[in-house]
């Protein structure tokens, strides 16, 4: 029974799909719209596969990946580790939470300036506006995950006389992992975004930048192409953690 | 004890604090309080009460009489407002692995992203012995607590008597002196509950090990116990302590029919229920 | 464990007290500390201004009508962009939410243009529109129709299928279909949904401003770093954290009223 209904989901959607690019090649050859408005795919798809041949889309998307990854590790590895502190201790929670519930609602963009005057139109500066804007929503799941350890749990590890350490790592993390696990959902997404702004903003190479350039210069087909690759991107990025989410939490699939 | 390979001498503390007196656990006055003047509240009193070494000790009462708390006191999870216990003559302050403790609420005893067999492995403390005794360890348990079949299966796939054999085998693996189990058996069908209770019996005397079992069943309480204390509600306080002189093994059937077993029930509904 | 209750406002006001306390240490340690190693002359003036200089840049800011006008600008666009977002998302959801076969047709372009951050659209709608309050909210109403049309979707969908049988044996038409069954069992979770989309529009608005459209609060804040002017710009981002937090607020109020309507 199952069967037939997936392959006739999926041949729908792929018809579906290729309808949709049909159209869209079609409104764009009709001219409706301006040619550097709108560019039909085949345009698009021409200047993805030179790009591919002249290894500079390869280039483009290595930069783009590369400072998005660099950022959102420091953003996982600050978020964690913050998040564990604020979310054991009563104390720091105390006395840091209302000082980082005033920076919060704070547009991550807007850190962008002072990143500048910080470290300049540089490398270092986009993976710490990357990392900045990324962060918060791995701190707050860290912070939800380690204050909601069940409290059978915490005695288990007591009455294991676990050492500190132990108990942190056996106990504490992977139950706080559930919580910390959609935040590095989120703040994947949003560290694309962060990238894809600071390439704009301070010209550094990648997809942003390349997106900035065919405007500047009315290359559309160059525009519609990087926007293609970016999407592409973000698609493969929710499926590796559709995939990680399955491989990490193989016991809650299962419930 | 049919054990493969591992020595006591590993556990240096084990053999000299072996209680001479043959008690396990000694209670004296433990109370739990709370508040004072109007507020005062007052869970129990003044409990005292020796527990044996080797004998299956059972406290029974409803709802109210504080039984989970004084079992948690005696794990050195919660500190008596006043009073002491003792384990083996030195005072409980904190909690043991030598005092193995069955939490009521197995779904969250467990931890839910490791195996039944990982589960398992929490209880050997780590670096006590190598690797593959461990393992061998594990095995052993988990045979004997007939989870072999669910060794790579996490608590989540499993049937509630099945994950409260789980954290029996844990409890098993820590080579607990002392056993203290919180109505472990309460929220399971009664089939696989009257399987359970002998498979306890059964594995309590292969180790040899003390066992504190608290329950609001009276028939539980007798059919498992050499002794039954029975504890009154509002505030909590010891009613009686029956020695229970049922042979062993027990039997599900020919025990429960026995006219010990019939005295001591009706002695502890009319304290314990009343009417 | 039952705990019988205590005396709770004497010891509630002490701890809120001490929470207080607790919670200044830091950013008046910070703050402090701050302004101190500036009046020393430890830190570069022209990247940290001291605190009392960006106090004083606010208030001329605020003065002057500058701040409060690139503030309507920045919260025009969003509010805008979240109406024609949140319409459209809505509107988009439920008619997919009620057309099967047209949602699993439209998955893998909904999919794919949901995967493009609404930010990487900003030189194409440059091209088309020019600077200017439409090329903002375009950008806005981008990026927070996904999160309602998601929601609305997946809440259409849920809607118990006897009711809509019910619809089909009175044979009640679209309009009031939509009005009698489908919004009011919708209504909860599309909310749920505008709530996320209300985060995403000041952050895009700002955005926007700072990358490309000379307007707002975005390109007053880029402008003050362009000018040498960091007490400006740090001003700026004060006040851009208290909007932040403010819009918070509006949706946490947002997030009452429904409740209070769905009882």
């Amino acid at each position: 029974m199952m069967r037939p209904i997936l392959l006739h989901r999926f041949t729908l959607m792929l018809l579906s799909a290729l309808a949709f690019l049909a159209l869209w090649q079609a409104v764009a050859q009709m001219g409706l719209v301006k040619r550097s408005f709108l560019v039909g795919p085949v345009d698009a798809f021409a200047v993805l596969w030179r790009q591919t041949l002249n290894g500079s889309l390869a280039a483009s998307m290595l930069a783009t990946t590369h400072r998005m990854v660099t950022g959102f590790a420091l953003a996982s590895g600050i978020g964690i580790l913050l998040g564990a502190a604020l979310g054991s201790s009563a104390l720091v929670r105390r006395l840091l939470m209302p000082t980082l519930d005033a920076i919060r609602p704070l547009p991550a963009s807007a850190i962008i300036p002072v990143a500048i005057l910080m470290f300049g139109l540089n490398e270092a500066m986009s993976v710490f506006v990357i990392a900045f804007g990324s962060m918060w929503p791995v701190l707050l799941g860290t912070v939800h995950g380690f204050q909601n350890v069940p409290v059978g749990l915490r005695e288990l590890a007591r009455v294991l006389e676990m050492g500190r350490l132990r108990a942190f790592l056996t106990v504490h993390l992977p139950s706080a992992f559930r919580d910390i696990f959609p935040g590095l959902r989120t703040g994947l997404a949003l560290a694309l975004i962060m990238t894809v702004v600071t390439e704009m903003q301070a010209s550094l190479p990648g997809l942003g930048y390349d997106i900035f350039v065919a405007q500047r210069s009315y290359r559309s087909a160059d525009l519609y192409a990087a926007l293609i690759v970016i999407g592409v991107i973000g698609l493969c990025i929710n499926q590796i953690l559709v995939w990680a989410e399955r491989r990490l939490f193989p016991w809650a699939s299962s419930r | 004890m049919q054990m493969t390979g591992q020595t006591g001498q590993t556990d240096a503390t084990a053999v000299p604090r072996r209680a001479q007196d043959g008690v396990a656990i000694r209670v004296r006055g433990a109370s739990m309080v709370f508040g004072t003047g109007p507020q005062r509240h007052c869970v129990f009193e003044g409990i005292s009460f020796d527990v044996r070494s080797g004998e299956v000790f059972c406290i029974v009462g409803g709802s109210g009489c504080g039984k989970t708390t004084l079992l948690r006191q005696i794990a050195g999870l919660q500190r008596p407002t006043s009073g002491e216990i003792l384990f083996e003559g030195a005072p409980v302050t904190a909690p043991s692995r030598e005092r193995a403790i069955v939490f009521q609420d197995y779904g969250r005893a467990l931890l839910p992203w490791r195996t039944v067999r990982a589960n398992v492995r929490l209880g050997i403390s780590p670096g006590s012995v190598s690797r593959q005794d461990a393992e061998a360890e594990v095995t052993r348990l988990l045979a004997m607590t007939g989870l072999a079949a669910a060794a790579e299966k996490y608590p989540s796939e499993l049937s509630g008597g099945m994950q409260q054999r789980v954290q029996i085998a844990r409890c098993l693996a820590q080579r607990p002196r002392l056993l203290l189990m919180d109505e472990p058996f309460g929220a399971l069908d009664a089939m696989t509950r009257q399987s359970l209770q002998d498979e306890l019996l059964d594995l309590v005397a292969r180790e040899g090990i003390t066992v504190i079992f608290i329950t609001h069943d009276l028939e539980e309480a007798i059919y498992l116990g050499d002794r039954v204390m029975g504890l009154g509600a509002n505030p909590g306080r010891i009613l009686t302590t029956l020695d229970i002189a049922l042979a062993r093994p027990r039997h599900q059937l020919t025990t429960r029919e026995a006219a010990e077993f019939i005295a001591r029930r009706h002695q502890l509904h009319q304290l314990i229920v009343g009417h | 464990m039952r705990r019988p209750p205590v005396n709770l406002l004497p010891a509630g006001l002490a701890a809120r007290m001490t929470n207080l306390v607790l919670s200044l240490i830091v950013p008046a340690t910070l703050l402090i500390g701050w302004e101190a190693a500036a009046a020393g002359g430890y830190i570069d003036e022209g990247a940290f201004s001291r605190p009392s200089s960006i106090a004083r840049a606010g208030i001329a800011a605020i003065l002057d009508g500058s701040l409060l006008t690139a503030t309507l600008q920045t919260l025009q666009a969003a509010g805008l962009g979240l109406l024609v977002g949140a319409v459209t998302g809505a509107v988009l959801g439920v008619f997919l939410g009620l057309q099967p076969m047209a949602e699993i047709a439209t998955r893998p372009t909904v999919e794919m243009l949901r995967a493009i951050p609404a930010i990487a659209f900003t030189p194409l709608a440059l091209l088309v529109f020019g600077f200017g309050l439409a090329l903002q909210m375009v950008i806005v109403a981008y990026a927070t129709a996904w999160p309602v049309m998601v929601a609305a979707l997946a809440a259409t969908r849920g809607i118990d299928r006897r009711l809509l049988e019910v619809a089909d044996v009175l044979e009640m038409g679209l309009a009031r279909r939509l009005r009698v069954i489908i919004l009011p069992a919708v209504f909860g979770r599309i909310v749920v949904g505008l709530r996320t989309a209300m985060g995403f529009a000041l952050v895009v608005s700002v955005t926007v401003e700072i990358l490309a459209n000379p307007r707002g609060l975005g390109y007053q804040l880029i402008l003050a770093q362009q000018s040498f002017r960091p007490d400006l710009m740090y001003a700026c981002i004060v006040w851009l954290a208290g909007l932040g937090a403010a819009a918070g607020a509006l949706s946490n109020l947002l997030n009452r009223f429904s409740t209070e309507m769905a009882r």
